[in-house]
This record gives C-alpha cells, structure tokens and sequence, in this order.
C-alpha cells in the first residue's frame, strides 16, 4: 500500500513540475519583441481574414525575427475576436485582425463591450470593393435602367448585409424608389440567388462576382467604391454616376490600447514593410485582396468615420439596438 | 474526359501525394473519433500547411482529411454512442445498439462499406453530371427550401419512437433553441439574454456532445450507482460477428444506393450538409424497411442507411462548390480559401483556367477512399479491444475527451459550461422518454425553415403563390403528404398493436 | 421519486405549457425586437414555436391522461443512490472546469479522471494512476505540439 502512494506522490509532483516548466516563466526585458507574438483572428479558418493574416503573419516574421502564432477566435459576427484582442495584454504581443465590420457596424445592432477607441491601429493592408451586379441576360444595362424600373415594379436583390445594401440605400434615398433587400448568410449565397433568377440585382465583393463577370453570366452595372473594378474598369462608380455613396470595407490589425509607444512604432513599421513583401502580395491577389496600404491613424480615423456613417442608416431601419 | 481522368490519377499517384493523403485521412479520423473535434477543425488545421504546396497535393490531403473524419464519427458513435460528428448522429443509435451485442466490429465494417460506397458514388456523379446537377439546383430558391424543409420537419415524426407527441415536443425545443443567437434575416440579437457569448448562437457540436453523448453517460452513470458495473461492450459472440456477410451485404444495398443518392442530393443543394442526409436516409430506409421495428434497436440497415447518406455528401458538395464556387457546407468553404490560395478560383471558369486540378481532385476523391478503406479496416479489431474495458474506465475519459474535444473548438470554456447544460438537459429529456434526436432535428432545421420562409415572403412581398409556384415545390408539396399521411397510418397502426397485446395480455 | 406513466406524462405537460406561456409573455417580447423593415418580424417563429409547445403541451397532457388506467405502466423515477452519483460527477466535471485555469489542464484532468474512475468503484490503484497521468499528457501534447491549440 505504502508503495502506491509513494508512487502516487511522485507522479503528482512531477506534473506539477511539468506544468510549471511547461509556463513561460517572466522573461527579462529585452528589446521588442523578445518572445513570440499572437496574432487573433476574428474570423475562421479558411476564409480571406484568415488568410490574408497568414500571408501577412508569415512576411512580418522574417522582418520582427520573432515567429508570429496565429489564433482564431470566430464566432458572433467577427466580435469574438475583437473582445478577445480587448482583453489581451497590451505591450505589444498580441495583435488581431481589427477589421471593419465588427468595429464599425455591429455595435450599432448589439451590446458589444468595446469601441473603435479601445485599440490602437498598426495598418490597414486589405481593401473590400463592392459592385452591383444584374443577371447576364437581363435587359438592365446602367443603374438608371434597374431604379426606372423599380418605379413600377417590386425589385428584389440580394447581399449579404452591411455595408453592401448602404448603396442601395443610397439609390433609394437619392431616386426615391424602394428595393426588396433580401438577406442572405454569405456572398456566395447570394450570388446564386441572382443565377437562379430570384432576385434582380446582387451588391457584392469582387471576389464573388469576378468568376461570374468573366463568363458572361453576371454583368456589373455600378462600382459602390471609390475606384473603378480592375476587371471592369469600363464601368464607372456610383460617385460617377452622380450618387453621394462609395463603400469600401478594410482589413487591418491592431492592437489594445495602452501599447507603449515604441513598441507600436516597431510594428507599425515592420508591418509596413511586410505589405511589400512580394510572396505576400502574390497571396493577397490570389485571395482577391489586392494589396493596399493604409496607415495605423489615417484606418483608426477610416473606422470612426465609417461608423458614425453606418450608425444613421441603421437608425433609420429601426434596426438599432 | 475519360483521358483527363486518367492524367488526373497519374498526377495523384506519386509518393509524396499517397503519403500525404494517408496523413490527411488519419488525422481527419482521428480528429472525427474524438467527440467535439470535428472533420471542419481538421480541415482548418490543415489549410496552412497547404500554403506551400502543390495544388493538387494540397486538395487531397483535404479531401481525404475530410472524408476520414465524416466516417471517425461513426467510430465514436458506433462504440461510445457519442457521435464524433454531428454527421454521425444518426449512427450512433443503431451501432451503439450493435456494439451491446457483441456486434461492434460488424457495425464498423458496415458502417465504413457504406460510407466509402456513398463517397464513390458521389464522385462519379460528381464527375460525370456536375455541371447538369449544379444548374437544377440553382432553380432551388428560397421557396423551394421552404416546402423542403417542411418535408424534412416530417421526419422528426418518424424518429420519434414511441410517442409522436413527444417527438414532436423535442423538436419544438430543438426549434427554439436554434432560435438563439443572430436573427437571420434582420441581424439582430435573438433571445440572448444580452450575453455577448450567445450572440453567435449555439454551435451544433456543442450542443450535439452534451446532449446525446454525455447525458446518455449520466443516465449510464446511475446503473454504475446500483453496482452494475461491466465491460464496456461484450467481446463478439462468434467471428460471425465481427464480419459483414455478403448477405448481409446484399440485404442492406438497396438501402445504401438509396442512401447514396439522398446524400448526392442533400449534399448538391447548398447549405444543407451530412445530418441533414444521414438522418433523411435513415428515415427512408425506416419507412421502406421490412423490419422497421428493429430500427433504433440495432438495425445494420439502419447503420448503413446514415453512413451511404452521409458520406455522400463529401462527393456531393463539391458539385456547387467546383461550378459556382458556392460552398454546400462550411468545409467547402474552407477548401475554397484553399483553392484560392492556389490562385485558382471555383466557380465556372475552374474548368478552363484549371482543369487538371479538377481531374486530380476527383481521382484524389476515388483514391481517398481507397486510403481510408485500407488504414481502417485493420484498425477495427484494436478498437473494439480497448470498447471492452470496464464501464468505470471508459465513461470517466470519455467525459474527459468531451470536455477537451468541446474546449478545442473554439477554445472557448464557455462553449463547455453550455455543453454541460445541453447534457443536463438530455438527461432529463432520456429520463422522460423523450428522444434527445428530434431535438436535434429541430435545432438543425430551425434555421434552415426559418431562413428560407422569410426569405422568399421578402421576395414574393408577402404573398403565399412563392410556395407553389414552380414544379419542384409541387413535387415537394406531394411528398411531404406523403410523409405525413403515413406517419399518421404507422401511428394509428402502433397504437392498434399496442391495444390487441394489451388486450392479449389481460386475458391471461 | 417514482411516477407512472401517466402522471410523468401530465406532469411533464404541465411543466411545458407554463413554460410555453412564460415564453409567450415574457422571454421572447423582452429579448426580441419586433423590427418591421423586412417584411417578417423576428418575432414571427419564436412566438410560432412558443405557441407550438404550448399546443404540444395540451395535447400531451390528453396522452397521459388516457393512459391513468392502463395496467403495467412505465415507472418514472429519481432513485436518491443513482442520482446521487449523476450529481456527483457533474459536481466533478463543474469543479474541473473551475479549476482549469488556475491549476491547468493535466492538472485538473488527471485528479477528476482519478476521481470519477474511482467513485464509480474502480479499485485497481495502479491502472488509476496510470490513466489519470497518461491520458491529460497525452492529450496535451497532442493538442499543443501536433495541432498547436493550446490548452489552458
């Protein structure tokens, strides 16, 4: 019996040594960064966010000379991450994908616990453009042709949610005509609404639609950004088109506020310099994120702006929390 | 085509290619054994390692990750009664029951026979009608779904059991409780109680662990109490037992061919995914059985009908996935960032910009399967070893294996607090006599109903017509009668059973 | 605690007809909003489904009630020794997760394996510990080195 417990007793204390080894134990401080750093995603596994913070994780390794673990916390419209990234340590160690939606747009619709103001931004590096777009046989040739058209009849579109339909909004506040939005849980979805004949008009990504585009089976009437598609540059924006609208979602990182100063610099100049690392920027254009570059204050300003924006238009709908 | 094919096998057979295939298959079934580790999670752990191969290298050790860990479900089900995946849900009931018998090994050789003949059979409509395939079902519109869903919602009648009501009430519940969470249509919070964690709904997995595997553990745990302790599963009565005859083969076919072609079906319509199939083959079967009363009781019928079905999916969601570039379920829409960072993209064009690699994805698809066929056939008998070691050991880890497989999730330890409450609440419901299954109908169903109804009232602007409109509802509509009307018929003629024993037996 | 049949099943209609009305009246108007901007209101299914329970709830309180006079009904019940060992392990369960992240996992997994494992009269000592030990490790390095998830 005896012999048990000792036994016992051994195998106890040498878990507890294994769990205390096994923590990192406080490292003296060194110059940032000295250990590796976390980088949250809010999104899962697969998806462009994910992705793309791979792509750009991977470039900024080689530059911080420290290996960068990538997290992902999915989950609640992108706000897991964003609570996550809120409730980490701030010198600088763990970072996330801060991007536009969870930042800008749900806080208007539910109860989350932070705000755009509770992190400081390192850049923004991805860059969302949004089209409308009309079946490929349909006899909707410009936008003016779908809003004369909405004067008689119910048109319906698809989309997958905010800031898609504020174009749509737009025409409707600027032509005083009513579309059917009809909601759908991802881009994919609702573009095979559109193929399937359900609805007339689908507001999407370029990624969605591009495919689509070139077959011939969808046509682009109106770019909701501020720039022209690359694949479509005959087609023009609505700002073009003489509406006072332009949607354009970023991607970007950040970290939680507090951040030694120093410490924000060194990242944000790594992570401008990784933006130009050439396999990343390969990555990000085969994802369809064409790289772009925004810098930490001027996206911190980008997601203030755009929430005030958004935040008037859900009013509106009633949809505010 | 056919040369195609043959290219597409040539540039999959390398070593390299089969090694990683082969680790992709073990690790998506071990990952689906374990209970709240799913074949998703497998998939996503994957994805970086992929960033630097080939793309058909890649695309394999995907599928095959995927595949393994659809069937490493049925492991789990088959011999812990804890579905490994939700997919296996259905499973679970007919193999647990088998694997008391003494009959495990046979219910796995079944179950892995069915599952590798529903992904071939996928493959090979995959391969040959993708594209006919993918454009009737874009004809599948929110209208559509709706009646769909309602024909669906008949089966929870039928998984019922003893008593429709009751049925009926664990699918109700199911409904509510998939009401929590991110309203579909308007994206507002839906009876969250302001807890930010509930905002994303109830994750399937976690609900599916606490409610069917560890509250059926609670309710084995009280036979523990009373000192009813025994191995785990009796060792097989005969080495009949441990094979699948060819009879047995035979018997069961015409359920797994049907259950195949219900798993293309399901699995070819975005969205709806492997539960959804695996439990509408096993109702399928259920109704067209001779031997309807065995099912729920040990049916290898039963078993075969989810696996064909749900299997069939794997095949299947690529059909929408390689022609537009939508993904049926969430694994598709992973393997579509994986695509896409091989700078190709699914959709219409992948068939001229790419074509070997849509040939070398459906050889790796055929050779898979094969794979997984080989490393698993062996592998059974040293499972069912470790199933027969007393109940005292196994219950304890595999709560522990919950508990972990739930956290890993999502790394999340309120997904397992939740889990808890799921599986206190089955333990109520198993206490009743309620079946955890309808339940699980429901909460699956809910969104999918929910969603498409409103979507197409927002289309039809209010007016009922969208239901009827087009012949696939009408089609729809009929079999859902179907449905109903001889679920009522089997009802009527239980409870006409049920009164002659009675009777019967006052007599005595 | 035992029941028949037909009260469990009467008893159980009670209980989801309250719960149907609680529902009804207070849950759903106070954490859904009614928003009229798309057509349907996200109040549209939930009330649907209270409503269904509450109908259910009727009905299967009849089904009980019909079945007050049959011979040789289904016994319900709560026995205190079997519950009592449900409750316990849930207690174990709970504590674990408690714990999890002050002792960490292989910790906190080894001593509930331990316990569990021999409260429900698992004797053979030495297998005990080694499970209890072998089982977290394992996990753990399986979890942190092949599939880098850490664990707490």
């Amino acid at each position: 019996m005896k012999k048990q417990y000792l036994v016992l007793a051994f195998i106890l204390i040498l878990s507890i040594s294994l769990v205390f080894v096994g923590c990192s134990s406080k490292q003296a401080a060194k110059k940032f960064p000295s250990q590796p750093l976390t980088l949250i995603v809010n999104y899962g596994g697969g998806g462009s966010t994910d992705l793309s913070a791979r792509a750009i994780g991977q470039a900024a390794e080689k530059i911080l000379g420290q290996p960068i673990t990538i997290v992902n916390k999915a989950g609640a419209s992108g706000t897991t991450g964003i609570i996550e990234l809120q409730n980490s340590k701030n010198e600088g160690y763990f970072l996330g994908t801060t991007t536009f939606s969870p930042l800008a747009i749900v806080p208007h619709t539910q109860q989350v616990p932070y705000t755009p103001e509770d992190f400081e931004y390192i850049l923004g590096y991805g860059q969302y453009l949004y089209g409308i777009a009309v079946k490929g046989d349909s006899p909707y040739k410009t936008v003016k042709d779908l809003v004369a058209d909405a004067k008689k009849k119910a048109i319906s579109y698809s989309s997958s949610g905010f800031p898609n339909i504020l174009a749509m909004i737009a025409l409707e506040k600027a032509d005083g005509v009513k579309f059917t939005y009809v909601p759908y849980a991802s881009g994919a979805e609702a573009a095979t609404a559109l193929l399937g004949g359900h609805v007339q008009a689908v507001v999407q990504n370029v990624s969605d639609i591009e495919s689509f585009l070139k077959t011939g089976e969808m046509r682009l009437i109106a770019s909701c950004s501020a720039k022209r598609w690359d694949i479509a540059p005959e087609i023009s924006t609505l700002k073009e088109q003489g509406y006072n609208i332009d949607i354009t979602s970023w991607l970007g990182l950040g970290v939680p506020k507090g951040i030694p100063a120093e410490n924000l610099k060194i990242l944000r100049e790594a992570f401008k310099k990784a933006s130009e690392d050439p396999a990343y920027i390969e990555i990000m254009k085969r994802i369809g994120l064409p790289p772009v570059y925004l810098d930490g204050d001027a996206y911190k300003k980008f997601v203030i702006e755009g929430s005030v924006e958004i935040g008037k238009v859900i009013k509106e709908m009633g949809l505010g929390k | 085509m056919l040369e195609m094919l043959f290219n597409g096998f040539a540039d999959v057979i390398s070593i390299g290619n089969i090694g990683f295939l082969v680790f992709g298959v073990m690790l998506g079934t071990v990952m689906g054994a374990i209970p709240g580790l799913t074949a998703t999670m497998a998939i996503a752990l994957i994805i970086p390692m992929t960033f630097y191969m080939d793309p058909v290298r890649s695309l394999i050790m995907l599928i095959g990750a995927y595949n393994g860990g659809i069937f490493g479900g049925s492991i789990s089900a088959i011999l812990l009664s804890t579905p490994g995946t939700p997919a296996s849900a259905a499973t679970s009931a007919d193999g647990f029951a088998l694997a008391k018998q003494g009959k495990a090994m046979k219910a796995m050789k079944m179950a892995l026979l069915a599952s590798i003949h529903g992904c071939l059979f996928s493959t090979v409509i995959l391969i040959l009608v993708a594209a006919p395939i993918a454009k009737f079902a874009l004809k599948f519109g929110p209208g559509e779904y709706t009646v769909l869903m309602m024909f669906s919602l008949t089966i929870i009648g039928s998984a019922a059991g003893k008593s429709v009501v009751k049925g009926l009430m664990g699918g109700a519940l199911g409904l509510l409780f998939s009401m929590v969470g991110l309203d579909p249509i308007a994206g507002i919070p839906r009876l969250t109680f302001s807890i930010p964690k509930l905002t994303g709904g109830i994750d399937l997995v976690v609900m599916l662990i606490g409610l069917l595997a560890v509250s059926e553990i609670f309710v084995q745990i009280e036979k523990i109490a009373r000192g009813n302790i025994h191995a785990h599963l009796p060792p097989s009565a005969t080495s009949a037992d441990e094979k699948v005859s060819l009879k047995e083969w035979k018997q069961s076919y015409k359920t797994v061919a049907r259950s195949s072609v219900i798993g293309c079906v399901i699995g070819a319509l975005p969205a709806l995914g492997p539960t959804l199939a695996a439990y509408l083959g096993y109702d399928m079967a259920k109704r067209s059985s001779k031997h309807p009363e065995e099912f729920g009781k040990g049916s290898l019928e039963g078993v075969a009908a989810s696996e064909a079905a749900n299997n069939a999916v794997c095949g299947a969601n690529l059909i929408p996935l390689l022609a537009f570039g939508v993904p049926g379920d969430l694994v598709a829409a992973i393997l579509i960032g994986a695509f896409m960072i091989q700078g190709i993209t699914p959709g219409p064009l992948i068939f001229r910009e790419a074509p070997h690699v849509v040939y070398g994805l459906y050889a790796g698809l055929i050779v898979a399967n094969i794979v997984l066929l080989c490393i698993t056939w062996f592998s059974f008998k040293w499972f069912a070893k470790v199933a027969q070691l007393s109940t005292t050991i196994i219950y304890p880890v595999v709560i522990m294996f919950c508990l972990v497989g739930v956290y890993a999730l999502n790394q999340s330890l309120s997904d397992v607090w939740l889990m808890l409450f799921f599986s206190v609440l089955g333990y109520f419901m198993i206490k009743f006599d309620f079946t955890p299954a309808t339940f699980l109908i429901g909460f699956i169903l809910g969104p999918l109903f929910e969603r498409n109804l409103r979507q197409a009232l927002l289309i039809s602007q209010g007016s009922f017509d969208i239901f009827f409109a087009s012949p696939i509802t009408w089609f729809l509509w009929i079999i859902t009668a179907v449905s109903i009307f001889t679920l009522i018929r089997r009802n009527y003629r239980d409870k006409k059973t049920h009164k002659e024993t009675e009777a019967e037996r006052l007599e005595f | 605690m035992r029941w028949n049949e037909s009260k469990a099943i009467q008893g159980c209609a009670i209980f989801f007809l309250v719960f149907a009305v609680i529902l009804l009246v207070f849950i759903i108007p106070s954490t859904v909003k009614d928003v009229r901007t798309f057509g349907t209101s996200p109040r549209l299914l939930p009330d649907a489904v209270a409503i269904l329970i509450g109908v259910l709830a009727v009905w299967l309180f009849f089904e009980g009630r019909g079945q007050r006079n049959a011979k040789n009904q289904k016994q319900y019940g709560f026995d205190f020794i079997e519950v009592r060992l449900v409750v316990i392990t849930l207690a174990v369960v709970a504590t674990n997760l408690l714990l999890i992240e002050i002792l960490g996992y292989m910790i906190t997994t080894g001593l509930s394996l331990g316990a569990l494992m021999w409260l429900f009269g698992y004797r053979k000592t030495k297998m005990l510990i080694a499970t209890s030990v072998v089982f977290p490790v394992t996990i753990n390095y399986f979890f942190q080195y092949l599939l880098r998830l850490y664990l707490p």
